[in-house]
């Protein structure tokens, strides 16, 4: 049977529009389905608008402290609406970015919803429903915040990141239940706003999948901006009233109630896999705890049926659907890639002071006794980072000492997530510390507190 | 930049190949690892694989052409609109000379090509790795080497793949490496999972898991061939069942030669003379008085070799080759020590010419480092004798009536009776006996 395409991608996020260009390069005729804008969460509600956001944070907290570099700027007030309209024109031109690059890489673009058929068959609903088929279907359906009974939001006063990074309106109180990436982050922005911000958070600490060390820098740092931070306590329940939001939480494993009051409570709980109503059971395709189950090369149990991204499993994060893509457009081309390794997927979080890692904290490197030495370097002790004010966080390394191995890297400060990527380039090309060092870094950088701190572990370092 | 790209050796005894199909035209881009032609060799037809992303800009040799290995078969370059012309005149220079007489610039080198046993024709089941970029051997293909422990270690594996680059290095992680080094792992006996067969960590790792130690019950393993390990069986066997072969054993007093080193060591610390390089150059002053033993067999001649040529055989991981000292007996000792110096290293690096490995007059072999007395060795046509080098080492001894301690070495001399009777080859030993128990006779 002919089909009328020789790939479809179902969703447009960083996965799936990925995998739409790159196949059309290789010279495959590709057919994308998006129910909604192109791009995804990531460009429209997610990563990249958030960017804007938090960048108006960063200014407006600068702003105020710009008399320690000696200028005078007088009172600082923040106009949120312009915040928020200047973060949606950034994604609308993010948008027409792919809408370009898919129409010049002649991506047959289907708007509307995609529900697999058989293993060669989508059909789609919407601007016109049609049934296109592919020997190859990659499901890049993507994820969308979770919640639990009792805390539906309502998307007025109980809130997720969709409505939130939409919201005009700035809210004079908000409680954020969640303190992953998502939740730091709102939290740092609606508290450089002005807003009164309380961080809920479930486990012991800020930011739980990050070493505890960072996340114990983080919250004293966010503690110093003015964010009250509730560790250690689950929520009870949230209910919307007139004026705003009642928040339960408890201390774990108690009854302890305390009611906080707010004028909106924020949702950052993780995220869901969309993997209902697309006719994966149907086709006979595997899931597993909410995520479709895929092989190395980002299979799945129907072998001509790939998927990639948040729906594929953790980490849920845009650069690992990228990466997931490259694999799966590979395999379906007949060439072999390098299976993404979770464990090389970095992570960032764009707070002030930003932090990002790759590879094990330093609590997994103990859980599973794996030997280690730890290279620390304190951007205090920075020449240029001194100069330019950016004395907060540090680099932590963790170095195997027998082969030098990089394991885990964790930084907390100004440009974390942009100084990490040299690590990230040394543990995927498996650079070993003293190879490393070899290269030169340049001087003044803050890229020199990376060099130190590997120095440091490896015992050779000179400044600390 | 252009440049040609010549006929690869795609198997070690590969002389020339028959340019089966083109598989891109004229102006095509082609990528890392693209197949741009088919050659068959004396053993298969291979696919011919480029390493770098270039454009074909002009195919020298049309389909069907049969071409020395080493001339060039097309020019590639890094874009289409490069300037030919000067290339394309020095082709045909090259054409003109002919693959008799090489010129500088057309030695055949081992080519940036994996040759990939394409599946048809192949009568074995075609190895799925890729195999090395033509390892230049002669057919000297000894079981011995006197390089060195590192060295010695490859010997005695036959790796079947070598994902080598066109310089010869393994592609490998730095930590791959460390590892790798660490737990005695070699290299060039692992399949690299990472681009272009980069061994990583996990590559390192699995190798081990493959080779259990010998303690734990081993099940039969069928090793398929590798080009290599074909030619050392098919030219072995073939001067072994030729030749109707002697063995001559001497034991040589080593005493003045010990010490003539240390002298030498001490004096010229910088031309590091090891005492390998003392013993080709006695060798080869022994062959300059007894050019007999310097010859060939053919046939219905003897050729009596003008020029002192000593190959001098050198353990690669998985095989062997010998490169050629040529006129030894013209050099001195220092001059011998730098020249094997840089034979030895670019033979390590598969970066001879061809002309540097082939048509040696004479062979050593030496096993001494591997605390071996003595051993016989088999000759390596065209030569008529080889020897086998057994270790120096201190014994007791008698002299003079006394029994005492000395340094003594012992030699096999493997002889082809068809050139070289037993009176013969035993004048050539005691020549070489002058100059070893006296090695001042160099200087004369």
């Amino acid at each position: 049977m002919a089909h009328t395409h020789d790939l479809i991608v179902i969703g447009s996020g960083p996965g799936g529009y990925v995998a739409a260009l790159q196949a059309s390069k290789a010279g495959l005729n590709v057919a994308c389905v998006e129910k909604g804008k192109l791009g995804g969460v990531c460009l429209n509600i997610g990563c990249i608008p958030s960017k804007a956001l938090l960048k108006s944070a960063e200014y407006a907290n600068t702003a105020r402290h710009l008399d320690d570099y000696g200028i005078q700027v007088g009172e600082v007030k923040v106009d949120f609406e312009k915040v928020i309209a200047r973060s949606r024109k950034v994604s609308a031109t993010s948008e027409k970015g792919v809408k370009y690059l898919f129409k010049k890489g002649k991506i047959d673009l289907h708007v509307g919803t995609a529900r697999l058929v058989d293993a060669n068959t989508v059909a789609v609903t919407g601007e016109k429903d049609t049934e296109i088929s592919a020997p190859h279907i990659i499901v890049a359906t993507g994820a969308r915040p979770k919640w639990f009974p009792g805390m539906e939001p309502d998307g007025k006063r109980i809130l997720t990141y969709k409505e939130a990074i939409v919201r005009t309106e700035q809210p004079k109180s908000v409680v954020i239940l969640g303190a992953g990436a998502i939740g730091l982050e709102f939290a740092y922005f609606y508290n450089a706003m002005g807003s009164d911000v309380t961080l809920v958070e479930g486990q012991d600490r800020l930011a739980p999948l990050e070493d505890a060390e960072i996340s114990k820098q983080l919250g004293k740092a966010l503690r110093k901006q003015g964010i009250t931070i509730k560790t250690g306590h689950f929520c009870k329940g949230v209910e919307a009233t007139k004026k705003g939001t009642k928040t339960k939480i408890a201390p774990a494993g108690t009854e302890d109630i305390e009611v906080l009051e707010a004028e909106v409570t924020m949702l950052a709980l993780g995220v869901r896999a969309n993997i209902e109503n697309i006719g994966l059971e149907e086709v006979g395709v595997k899931t597993e705890a909410g995520f479709i189950v895929t092989n190395d090369t980002q299979q799945t149990s129907v072998p001509n049926i790939y998927a990639i991204g948040d729906v594929a499993g953790a980490p849920c994060l845009a650069h690992k659907a990228s990466a997931d893509a490259h694999v799966a457009v590979h395999s379906i081309l007949g060439h072999t890639s390098r299976p993404v390794d979770p464990n090389l997927v970095p992570s960032g979080i764009f707070t002030v002071p930003q932090v990002a890692s790759v590879g094990k904290t330093q609590e997994e490197l103990d859980a599973s006794s794996t030997p280690y030495e730890v290279g620390r370097f304190n951007f205090a002790a920075n020449g240029k980072n001194r100069g330019t004010g950016h004395t907060e966080g540090f680099v932590k390394v963790l170095i195997d000492p027998e082969y030098e191995e990089i394991l885990g890297a964790h930084i907390i400060g100004h440009d974390a997530t942009e100084l990490l990527s040299e690590l990230v380039l040394a543990m995927s090309a498996e650079l070993d510390g003293t190879s490393f060092l070899e290269a030169i870094h340049s001087h003044p950088i803050s890229g020199e507190a990376v060099m130190e701190a590997v120095a440091e572990a490896l015992g050779v370092g000179v400044h600390a | 930049m252009a440049e040609f790209f010549e006929m690869p050796q795609a198997s070690p005894t590969m002389t020339e190949g028959v340019l089966v199909s083109w598989k891109i035209k004229e102006g095509d881009s082609i990528a890392p690892q693209d197949v741009i032609a088919e050659v068959e060799t004396d053993k298969a037809v291979a696919d011919i694989e480029v390493f770098d992303a270039r454009v074909l800009l002009k195919i020298l040799v049309p389909a069907g052409e049969s071409v020395p290995t080493g001339m060039p078969i097309a020019i590639l370059g890094a874009t289409k609109d490069e300037d030919i012309s000067e290339l394309l005149a020095e082709y045909e220079e090259r054409k003109k000379a002919g693959p008799a007489s090489p010129s500088e610039e057309s030695k055949p080198e081992p080519s940036p090509v994996v040759e990939r046993p394409a599946a048809h024709k192949q009568e074995a089941p075609a190895p799925v790795q890729a195999a090395p970029p033509a390892p230049p051997l002669e057919g000297g293909i000894q079981e011995v080497t006197w390089m060195g422990e590192e060295l010695m270690e490859g010997i005695m594996e036959v790796p079947d793949f070598h994902v080598v680059t066109a310089h010869g290095k393994v592609r490998a992680s730095p930590l791959a490496r460390k590892l790798a080094k660490d737990r005695g792992v070699d290299l060039y006996n692992i399949k690299g999972s990472g681009p272009h067969g980069r061994i990583v960590k996990a590559d390192v790792l699995q190798s081990r898991g493959q080779a259990p130690a010998l303690r734990t019950p081993r099940s039969d393993q069928k090793i398929q061939l590798g080009n290599m390990r074909k030619t050392i069986a098919s030219r072995l066997k073939e001067s072994y069942l030729d030749s109707p072969a002697f063995y001559l054993t001497a034991n040589f007093d080593c005493n003045h030669y010990v010490a003539f080193r240390n002298r030498l060591k001490a004096l010229h610390p910088e031309a590091k003379v090891s005492y390998n390089d003392l013993l080709i150059a006695c060798v080869a002053q022994a062959l300059a008085d007894v050019p007999e033993v310097n010859a060939s067999w053919g046939e219905d001649h003897i050729l009596q070799r003008g020029s002192v040529d000593i190959g001098i055989a050198v353990a690669l991981d998985g095989g062997l080759i010998t490169p050629v000292l040529r006129s030894a007996d013209q050099k001195g000792v220092r001059e011998i020590a730098k020249e094997v110096k840089d034979l030895v290293g670019r033979a390590r690096n598969l970066k001879l010419g061809a002309e540097e490995y082939t048509n040696s007059s004479f062979t050593i072999s030496n096993l001494g480092m591997m605390q071996i007395e003595s051993f016989t060795a088999i000759i390596n046509p065209p030569n008529s004798a080889i020897l086998a080098v057994g270790a120096l080492q201190e014994e007791p001894c008698v002299v003079a009536g006394h029994l005492t301690t000395g340094w003594r070495m012992r030699v096999t001399m493997t002889c082809d009776h068809r050139v070289i009777d037993g009176a013969l080859g035993a004048r050539f030993l005691q020549a070489l006996r002058n100059y070893i128990e006296a090695p001042g006779m160099l200087a004369i």
